[in-house]
């Protein structure tokens, strides 16, 4: 059982997720890979 | 939350995961862009016809988009998956946030809003706890709606559902509780605010300390104005980071009546219970501060967080599904609306002093 759960253990939380993601397009922003993104 | 989560845990390839969560992904940016249309499309014609009329935020038609293909149909069970990442992209539209944030700002209203947030969580507790007692609630249903309307909603129920090991069914009538009561907030405080002329500021710190969940607070200070929901997100994030601490105390104090586990390393379960988010944040608020990004781009990195946020919207109307909620006990509805009630004029009496100490 125990082992199952360690199993289906994400490898990372969603918090941890959205932080990578908004990172990364952050860093897409700043590189000029994403320009003037309009809304 | 609880969806959010059940598709994160999914075992299977990382391709075949993101293949199922595509068709829920096209529906909310759907939601969300239809939403858009209409705004724009509205404000077109009066400006066209030179009519007065008044500006219906796209956050409003993503919402109702959402609430009525939610209710009056079933959601193809495909679309699921994709719609629970709705809560994925709030956090990512609150880290991106930050960058409209200088750390000052963070720092002179951040400091404002924790000390208000302190008192509206002790008040909170007491004011819930005492109305779950008069009306006869079971222990640990009055500790889950007590942490939901305290801190931080579904999520802070979730978080405590472990650590006092709650029954099943008390989780599920606090979520319902906390839910509807977030829908009825979406429609109550963006009306209370303009009748009552609070200024963008005082709305924000309002439906931050008051409105429960992170999504409703949210999409509540965005419907008032954009200034709103930008300081909305701010204090509700103030009270996301004391969830550690709350339900920490609770834990502790199950534990020593025998009826949860004790808790060993208090420090590993603070920063387990801590929402990440909060840090992310804070680092693009330091970046921008620093001057890591110019004008333009700093002015993309906010419309990303606006476009995270569309989608988060388009998922709140589409999950509030009034008959699921109608299905729980009345008591427990009862003491969440008198409770929130309450909490609303609390917090409201907070705001109106501080913005008279401080001047928010």
């Amino acid at each position: 059982m125990a082992e199952e759960n360690a199993q289906r253990k994400p490898l990372l939380s969603l918090d941890w997720w959205a932080v990578l993601l908004a990172l990364a397009l952050a860093t897409l922003v700043r590189a000029g890979v994403l320009k003037q993104v309009s809304w | 939350m609880a969806t959010s989560v059940a598709w994160q845990n999914e075992r299977r390839s990382p391709l075949a995961y993101l293949a199922k969560l595509i068709p829920g992904l096209i529906l909310l940016a759907a939601i969300g862009l239809a939403a858009k249309w209409i705004e724009q499309s509205i404000n077109g014609y009066a400006k066209a016809h030179h009519i007065v009329f008044p500006n219906i935020e796209y956050v409003l038609w993503a919402i109702v988009i959402g609430l009525i293909l939610g209710n009056l149909f079933k959601i193809p069970a495909i679309f699921q998956s994709g719609i629970g990442t709705y809560e994925f992209w709030l956090k990512v539209g609150i880290v991106l946030l930050g960058s409209r944030f200088l750390v000052g700002d963070i720092w002179k209203l951040g400091g404002i809003s924790l000390l208000l947030v302190f008192v509206e969580i002790g008040g909170s507790l007491l004011l819930m706890t005492a109305l779950g007692r008069a009306f006869g609630l079971r222990p640990k249903l009055i500790n889950l709606l007590a942490i939901g309307s305290a801190v931080c909603g579904v999520s802070a129920i979730i978080a405590a559902k472990g650590a006092i090991e709650a029954d099943d069914e008390d989780v599920s009538f606090s979520i319902a509780a906390i839910l509807a009561l977030g829908a009825i907030s979406l429609l109550t405080f963006p009306l209370i605010g303009h009748l009552i002329h609070l200024s963008d500021h005082a709305y924000g710190v309002w439906a931050g300390l008051a409105v429960d969940n992170t999504a409703e607070a949210t999409a509540a200070g965005a419907l008032f104005s954009d200034t709103a929901g930008k300081i909305a997100v701010l204090t509700k994030t103030c009270r996301n980071a004391l969830i550690g601490f709350v339900v920490l105390g609770y834990a502790i104090y199950w534990a020593r009546k025998g009826q949860a586990a004790a808790i060993g390393n208090k420090a590993q379960f603070l920063w387990t219970k801590f929402p990440k988010f909060v840090l992310g944040f804070l680092a693009i608020s330091i970046a921008v501060s620093l001057g890591a990004f110019n004008p333009g781009q700093i002015k993309s990195l906010a419309n990303l967080s606006r476009w995270a946020f569309l989608l988060t919207f388009a998922g709140v109307g589409l999950r509030t599904n009034f008959r699921e909620l109608s299905r729980q006990g009345l008591k427990p509805f009862a003491v969440g609306v008198l409770g929130e009630v309450l909490i609303a004029v609390l917090t409201l009496g907070l705001v109106a002093g501080a913005d008279h100490i401080w001047g928010l």
